[in-house]
């Protein structure tokens, strides 16, 4: 399988993989830029296949869809992300694979004093160039808290937390990507493990991702991420999380 | 090439875009076509009449991919349904950067055509053996509503130029909804050489039809 595995890039862009084979060939798709290029220009053939064979759709389709968009919100676009170029992990095909498995990391993080964060919290606004008003709002909020967070793995997280504002940051570097047709999506998890989906988390190119948390932040006791399929409204968490980041306070 | 007409009701009775829209189009680009990845990206801001020219581009290929794999009308209808409404709402994900309009939307088609079939595949017992001959509808055989132009024919000449198990393997697996494993035994030839047969077919494909990406 691995000896030939870059031979995939054709059955892959006509999605004539099984299930199982079309994830495995996406993880090494995020490690190989040959194969991503290739797959690229193949799906590009495809879809020449595919605009080949237009017909003409029955008589109700447009209205149906066109009146449908109303009731329909859209994706946010996402934000790209603006870390400071900290030493970098690159990103791991173990991560990718510590993440197809069920198995959650759990990870205990503890508040940390204000005076050190402050400290941190302004070395870091000066690193920080573009980042969003959202974010330096929360990140320049008097009481933010700056939480480092243990993986266990090669990624580096880090949260930003404001109780006044109710707002926090969450900031991952050195993780991959979610497979294709998947999304990263964060939830905030109350004592009782309900689960509140608080958007998706979109990995650049360099492993970073962040996004800006809005909710209960007062009665949320862990941050968690999931994999879910881009394709369906995200409701409730459908697979067991990758990342579980607890907020113990001290 | 870009420029789509899709609302045909035949083959001979090409409706051209209303002149009502065209000048709406053009005005918004000081003269010049507005590209499909111009249309996504104001789709991507909520523009729900750019949402309808995309549709007038794309709902006829659309339905045609789903048509292709799905077969059965109705259903065909309904998947095409969920793929336009998801174009609209994940329209901010698509980054020109990474490929055109036409294949981020046709291959998201593609697949969720596929998911059909194959779930339904898994809820019933599909084992018996239907010959090759009766699986794959060879590209011509859809004829009665596809749209007759340039884009079809040059594609027909492309798949004409592959090897006939190239050719097979691509039209199985694309417009049969095959898995690569069911051509294999379709085809009656062993697993790798329908992997590469597909990947070859494909880069001959894109070589003469001149993909970039």
């Amino acid at each position: 399988m691995a000896a030939d595995i870059h031979t995939l890039t054709g059955a892959y862009a006509v999605n004539a993989l099984p299930d199982d084979e079309r994830r495995m060939f996406e993880a090494h798709l995020d490690a190989c830029d040959a194969c991503r290029q290739e797959v690229a220009e193949l799906q590009a053939t495809a879809a020449r296949l595919g605009a080949a064979s237009a017909m003409t759709p029955p008589a109700g389709l447009r209205e149906a869809v066109l009146g449908q968009l109303g009731d329909v919100r859209q994706e946010a676009p996402t934000r790209t992300s603006t870390l400071p170029d900290r030493s970098r992990i690159s990103p791991s095909r173990r991560w990718m694979t510590s993440m197809l498995a069920p198995a959650a990391a759990i990870v205990a993080i503890a508040v940390l004093g204000l005076a050190a964060i402050v400290a941190n919290l302004n070395e870091r606004m000066d690193q920080i160039e573009t980042a969003s008003t959202q974010m330096t709002d929360v990140m320049a909020a008097a009481d933010a808290q700056v939480i480092d967070v243990e993986t266990g793995g090669p990624e580096t997280v880090r949260v930003v937390l404001s109780e006044a504002r109710n707002e926090a940051v969450f900031l991952v570097d050195g993780m991959a990507a979610a497979p294709e047709g998947h999304n990263f999506v964060l939830w905030l998890i109350d004592d009782e493990g309900g689960a509140e989906p608080a958007g998706t988390l979109v990995v650049d190119e360099r492993g970073r991702a962040n996004r800006v948390l809005a909710g209960e932040l007062a009665t949320t006791a862990a941050i968690g991420v999931t994999v879910e399929p881009a394709d369906q409204p995200v409701r409730q968490p459908t697979t067991d999380p990758v990342m579980v980041a607890e907020l113990t306070t001290t | 090439m870009r420029r789509r007409l899709t609302a045909h009701r035949t083959l001979t009775e090409k409706m051209p875009m209303e002149p009502d829209r065209r000048r709406r189009l053009t005005a918004l680009t000081g003269g010049r076509t507005v590209t499909d990845e111009e249309l996504m990206a104001a789709v991507a801001r909520g523009d729900q009449a750019a949402f309808a020219d995309l549709f007038d581009r794309f709902g006829g290929p659309v339905f045609g991919v789903v048509k292709r794999v799905v077969r059965d009308p109705s259903q065909s209808e309904e998947v095409a349904q969920e793929v336009l409404v998801e174009v609209w709402r994940t329209a901010a994900r698509f980054d020109p950067d990474r490929g055109s309009a036409q294949t981020w939307i046709l291959t998201m088609a593609h697949r969720r055509a596929i998911d059909r079939v194959r779930s339904e595949q898994a809820s019933r017992d599909r084992t018996e053996r239907i010959g090759v001959r009766d699986q794959v509808r060879a590209f011509d055989d859809v004829a009665e509503s596809v749209e007759l132009r340039f884009e079809h024919q040059q594609v027909r000449e492309a798949l004409s130029a592959l090897t006939g198990l190239q050719r097979e393997a691509v039209e199985l697996a694309y417009y049969g909804g095959h898995t690569y494993r069911e051509v294999a035994e379709l085809l009656d030839t062993p697993l790798g050489t329908v992997k590469t047969r597909m990947r070859d077919g494909l880069i001959r494909l894109r070589d003469a039809m001149g993909v970039a990406r």
